[in-house]
This record gives structure tokens, sequence and C-alpha cells, in this order.
């Protein structure tokens, strides 16, 4: 008999439905996502409410199967986590509610988990990272590079001004007429390219926020770039080889500016806090993309600092990091009330200035 | 099938939160409704908790849920929606569906039984231009499908036929026409005890196999629009 600590996590932010079970033993019991690709597909970006009404239609049957998965009772669980923010509210309000009347219903503490904790937190799951760590989270919806201090406790020292960096990478596929999801697809593009050399010397592109001080990051210049080129290559169907050769320069200039902007905060985190392995975590979909890790390896190394990243089924959105990361709250004594109001906005550093494009929802 | 005893129903598909308890042995209900354009996902659980704690019930006593699923606000059926069907897999009971339109039509009849023979029609809002619309004979039968309907085509659908116009969105559609063989009857929120009633009946004419009626009836698309200057196109692989 288990007589550990159950914590079932539903997911629901963005554009994949999931819902997990995960234990104190740091045992993932079960991890279902269902990704809504498809369903989007044909509009080239993640499109609100028909997000919100996919949720809607398969949430019961993941929430169902993780259980399952887990060979778990409803009565066993000893807490329900829901991602309550930031994110595209309709689809946040599928999940709460779910989890909500889940916990009412079994008389068990409920946790409206920040999807961005979700993701800090993973690394405690997968690994026994300790506090403190510096995190570049990379993903369609979020850009921030934070010191992760404890549970709950976050000191964002970095976030985009305008685009979040996979919004970058898919606008810039987007117009490079490669398929959703932009961002596999571009890599793959930048892996075809023949003369890397030659590649740099065609496209030369804007190392965005270049000798600025500070962690934040800023996107929309790269992406007008990359629409001028395409703009002026030769008329009628766009060529591979043109593509490659734009892929690749993209790739690496998104590479050396996340780089960039990494080394100025891990220079201040060696200043400022004393950690047994200094770590940069990276986490979040964009994560999964080789030249940025290649790059991340080279600086980390480069600072004597230990560089993780989270399996890459963990680094996107699941259900595992919420469950985790309403575990982690449970026992610091932090549950929620079930009057809990959806935040669409939620940054982890409430003392963080406030930022404009996809940096102000958190 | 399994004797049903005592229902939980909801409703947050229109501006309101509405829930109840009914039992059906003794038919009494104990229910709550709050008027509210937003903040039913803040406010329907607690509801829940108060109204299953205050008819003397537990959520161990409840053996079927009842929800609306529209067609209303697409968020605030969700809400309703989601709720009921994540109550159903905790506490292993069956969820019937109903339509907001349905609902407010046994209402409206259960408040007039005297004009049977008058047909009347359901008006929803949409907080848009047009109506959720739906036509009904005196004894409640839906005579035509549910459907989002501009004024014109309401008018135009209607006909000359005296009828009643039934619903939370009559006021604005007053403003819109008053013709003389309309008379206008307003129901801003459901009864929730009615939807208890509503899905007693759905349960026991269908048992189990009441999955498809928790369908959500958005009675619209997701509103998506197209990119104004569609990107260039690849050419396709040579090698």
């Amino acid at each position: 008999m288990n007589t550990g600590i159950n914590i079932l996590g539903i997911e629901t932010s963005c554009d994949e439905t999931s819902a997990s079970v995960v234990n104190d033993k740091r045992e993932i019991l079960s991890n279902l996502v269902l990704s809504q690709l498809k369903e989007h597909e044909a509009f080239g970006g993640v499109v609100p409410e028909i997000a919100a009404r996919a949720h809607m239609e398969h949430l019961d049957t993941l929430i169902k199967a993780a259980l399952k998965d887990a060979d778990l009772s409803f009565d066993e669980l000893d807490g329900v986590a829901a991602t309550c923010g930031p994110g595209l509210i309709g689809g946040v309000m599928v999940g709460m509610m779910a989890g909500k009347a889940i916990a009412a219903a079994k008389d068990i503490p409920f946790i409206a988990v920040n999807h961005l904790e979700g993701h800090a937190l993973t690394p405690r799951l997968t690994d026994s990272i300790e506090f403190p760590y510096l995190l570049l989270l990379i993903s369609g919806g979020h850009t921030q590079i934070l010191v992760t201090e404890d549970v709950g406790q976050y000191k964002r020292w970095g976030t985009t001004l305008d685009d979040a960096a996979g919004e970058c990478f898919d606008k810039s596929a987007k117009l490079m007429g490669l398929p959703y999801p932009g961002g596999p697809n571009l890599e793959k593009m930048a892996a075809q390219c023949k003369d890397p050399e030659k590649a740099l010397k065609r496209f030369s592109l804007p190392l965005p926020m270049k000798g600025r001080k500070g962690c934040d990051f800023s996107f929309s210049g790269l992406k007008t770039a990359i629409r001028t080129h395409v703009e002026k290559l030769p008329e009628g169907d766009l060529q591979q080889e043109d593509i490659a050769d734009l892929a690749y320069a993209f790739q690496v200039t998104m590479a050396q500016t996340l780089s960039n902007r990494c080394e100025s905060a891990m220079r201040d985190f060696l200043k400022q806090y004393t950690a047994k392995t200094p770590t940069l975590v990276v986490s979040g979909g964009v994560s999964a993309n080789s030249a940025i890790r290649q790059a991340l390896t080279a600086i980390t190394a480069r600072h004597d600092m230990n560089l993780y990243a989270p399996p890459l089924e963990l680094c996107s959105d699941n259900a595992a990091m919420i469950a985790w990361a309403g575990l982690e709250r449970l026992q610091k004594g932090l549950q929620d009330n079930f009057d809990f109001k959806a935040r669409p906005r939620w940054p982890l550093d409430p003392d963080a200035a406030p930022r404009q494009g996809a940096g102000v929802k958190a | 099938m399994e004797k049903i005893s005592t229902i939980l129903a909801l409703d947050t598909a229109m501006s309101g939160c509405c829930v109840a308890v009914y039992d059906v042995q003794s038919k009494a209900s104990f229910s709550k409704t709050e008027a509210m354009i937003r903040g039913q996902a803040e406010v329907l659980v607690p509801m829940i908790q108060s109204v299953v704690a205050e008819s003397g019930h537990s959520f161990d006593d409840i053996d079927l849920i009842a929800t609306t699923k529209g067609p209303g606000a697409f968020t605030g059926l969700r809400i309703g929606l989601s709720t009921a069907k994540s109550l159903g897999l905790a506490l292993d009971v069956p969820v019937v569906g109903l339509s907001t339109l349905e609902v407010l039509a046994r209402q409206y009849l259960e408040g007039h039984k005297s004009d049977a023979e008058e047909k009347f029609a359901v008006l929803i809002e949409t907080k848009r231009e047009d109506f959720y619309f739906q036509m009904f004979d005196g004894q409640g039968d839906a005579v035509s499908d549910p459907q989002a309907l501009d004024a014109d085509e309401i008018v135009e659908q209607v006909g000359a036929a005296k009828i009643v116009m039934v619903g939370d969105a009559v006021e604005r559609f007053s403003a819109i026409y008053l013709p003389a063989n309309i008379s206008y009857h307003e129901i801003m929120l459901s009864d929730p005890e009615v939807v208890a009633k509503m899905g007693l009946g759905v349960f026991l004419k269908n048992g189990e196999d009441i999955g498809q009626t928790t369908q959500p009836l958005y009675l619209r698309g997701a509103d998506v629009s197209q990119p104004k200057t569609p990107p260039r196109s690849l050419a396709a692989k040579t090698s």
C-alpha cells in the first residue's frame, strides 16, 4: 500500500491538455499529454477559443486515464494541483474548475499553481537540484531568466520586452514558408544548410540587446530582419537552399542572444549567490533546440557552471511539473481556497518591474 | 440502473451562478442563485459546497449531476461543464448536460400551465448582435433547432404567429422589434431545481447512455480570422 503523498496535476494553459499523478518519492506515476498541434495547424498559431474547446473535450478522459495509469483511485489522492495562470484564460478555466471540483468532492487540498513555477521546480522532480539555481525559461509564451531561491520565492532578472523566443521561432518559420509548428521545422531546415559560413555572410541579422546591460530579451527586430530577407528573395516559390541558409543564420543569432543574456545573469548569480554546484537550468519547449543547447553548454563550461536540462518531455508543457509544484507547495503548508481567481498574468516575482509584449504576462 | 435519490444541479452558462440539491423522494430542493456577468469560476465551487452542506447532505450522497451545457457564454458554459464532469469522475456518478434554451422553456411552462396552447420562443443573450433562439410548442417540445440568429431572422421565423418570447435577452430584442403578435416574458436566471428535475428525466429515459448530452452546445464557431497576408510558399524538396 502506498502511504506517501499522491498529487494529481492538471495543465491546460496553452495548447497541451495534460493530467499526471506524482508522489513525494519523486515518482511520476503517470503523465499524459495531448497536444493540439492539428487543431491549430491551419491558423499557424494557437487560437485561444479552439484551445479552450479542445481542453474541454479531452480533459476528463485524460484525468481518468492518469489515475488508471497510476493505479490509484480518487480516494488515494492527497491533493489536486491545477495551473491557474499565466496563460490563455479560457483553457486555464477548464483545468482550474476540474481541479477545484475534484478537490472539493474528495475534501482534499487544492493547490493553484503558477505555470512558470511548474517549469521552475521541474529539476527538483527529475533530479535533486538544490536551491538556489539560475533558470532560463524559453517557450512559445515565455522567455525569462529567474533565480529560483526557494518554493514560491523567485527573482526575475530578465524577461522579453516583446515576443517570446518560441513565438519568434514560430513567426520566423512562418515567414520562411515552413509548416506549423515552426520551431522544430526551422531546426530541421537549418540542418540542411550546406555552407554555414556563406549563410551567415548572406543573411546578416541584428543581435538583439547586444551590449545592453541586464538580462532582458527582445526578439521583434530579429523577426523583422527575417521578413526583410524573405521579401528580398527571388520572386515565386522560396527555394529550399535559400531558406536552409536563412534558418541557419536565424538559429545562430537566436543561440547567440540567449547566451549573451545568460552570461550576464551568470556573472551576477555567481557574485550574489553561494551554491554548492552553481547551476543553470534550461527549460521550456525551445530548450529542445540543439543549437541552443550547444551554445548554453559552451557558456556554462566557460563560467564553471553546471548546465541542467530536464528530459525533453518534461521541458515542454505537462502536468507532472504542475503536480510536483503543487506537492512542493503543499509540503510548505501552502494551499488555496476554492474561490481562487485564475490569473492570465501572474509574475513569479511580484517585485519585478512590469514589461511589455510577452513579458507582460509574467 | 441504480436508483437516483439526490441530484446536484448547476448552471453558469448565462449571467449567473445557480446551484441546487434536489431530493427525488421528498421533492425537496435547496438552491442558491446569484446574478453575475463574470466571476462564476470563483463563486461556483464554494456555492456547491454550501448548498450541499445546507441541504443536509454530503458529496457522497449525490448520485446524479445535472448541468447546463450552453448555449451561452463560452467560458461560462465550460466552467459549469468542467466542474460537473470532474465532480462526476471523482464521485463516480453520471452527469447529464442540458440545453439552457430547454431549461428556460421548461421553467416558463412551469410558471404558466394555463397557456398550454400557445407557442413560445426562448431568447438567450449572446452578448453580441444576435440571439440564441429556439421555438417550442405549448407542451414544451422544441419545434425548431437551437440557432444563433439576428433579430430580422427571428422575426422572419416567427412570422405572423402570436407568440411569447422568453429569456434573458427579451429586453434587448424588444428594443429592436415590438410587433403586436409578440409578447415578452423576461427570465434572467435559470432555476437550478428545474435543471435537476430535467436531468433526472433525461437520465431515467436514457440510463447510463448520457455521455453525449455533456457535449458543449456552442452554436457558433471559434471566430478565427486568417492572416491578411499569407506567408510565401516554399518550393518542394527536389533531392
